[in-house]
């Protein structure tokens, strides 16, 4: 008897975490649903805004190509400018780099 | 939804297609030529073009384009034109440049990039093998030596043909 009641209570107790289940999985569903939404709307967004975004195309790089706009294009002189600066000042690892003028680096 | 999600994805992967596309017709086009005449490429047809965007300030382009004029010389007598469209601002670089390293091709300015524009270039150099009836039959982006190796193939393939 003992054994029945607590049959229909595991039951009871079943059916209860499976309408628990299918809500968990209903919510997923129409989580999945919006997120694609959002993820499609995103898409458009951006379709849109994009094409005001301006590349330079590859043959339209003649400035971009000057030795100017090389970054490190003044390499060696700015060394040279750093090693004169730093013997006239005394201030050798000041402006960064490994070392603090122990000459052990 | 879906047709919606479909029709942004199609959007995102389409918009930027591009105009010249292998197994289509070369866009025409008329171009000043660096001596001054004007020079359109429908007066190259019936001859296999081989049309190569390029600049003095690309690296690849000025190692590429010496090797360009040798194989104009090797295939000229069976029908080959190569020609050489510069997308340069300064014509006097081009000028120089060619005078330099002796390069004799049929060098066009495009100062306005429509040509350039009109072939979606992608890469800088980059070459476009036209064939007889003035169909685009290989596209060819970059240069190194392998490439050219396939181009001269290319080439030689479509000499054949009538």
């Amino acid at each position: 008897m003992s054994e029945d009641r607590e049959m229909r209570h595991l039951t009871r107790f079943d059916l209860r975490y499976s309408i628990r289940d299918f809500h968990i999985l209903k919510g997923c569903f129409m989580k999945r649903n919006s997120c694609l939404s959002l993820a499609s709307l995103l898409l458009l967004a951006l379709q849109f805004f994009a094409n005001g975004c301006a590349t330079v195309k590859p043959y339209e790089r003649e400035l971009l190509a000057q030795r100017i706009m090389d970054f490190d294009k003044a390499k060696a002189e700015e060394a040279k400018e750093r090693h004169w600066l730093e013997t006239l000042e005394g201030s050798s690892g000041g402006i960064g780099g490994s070392g603090g003028g122990c000459a052990c680096n | 939804m879906l047709v919606q999600f479909t029709l942004a994805i199609a959007l995102t992967l389409f918009s930027h297609s591009s105009s010249a596309q292998i197994g289509k017709k070369a866009a025409e086009f008329s171009l000043p030529a660096v001596n001054g005449e004007t020079v359109t490429l429908q007066s190259f047809r019936g001859k296999v073009v081989l049309l190569n965007f390029w600049a003095t300030w690309c690296g690849p382009c000025r190692e590429e384009l010496p090797e360009l004029a040798r194989v104009q010389e090797k295939f000229r007598q069976r029908g080959l034109a190569v020609v050489a469209v510069t997308v340069d601002n300064e014509l006097e670089n081009v000028r120089s440049f060619l005078k330099k390293y002796d390069i004799k091709l049929q060098a066009l300015c495009d100062k306005k990039k429509k040509v350039a524009n009109a072939y979606a270039v992608e890469k800088m150099p980059s070459s476009y093998l036209i064939d007889r009836t003035g169909v685009i039959r290989f596209i060819h982006r970059g240069y190194s030596p392998e490439e050219l190796k396939r181009i001269e193939n290319e080439i030689d393939e479509l000499l054949d043909k009538p």
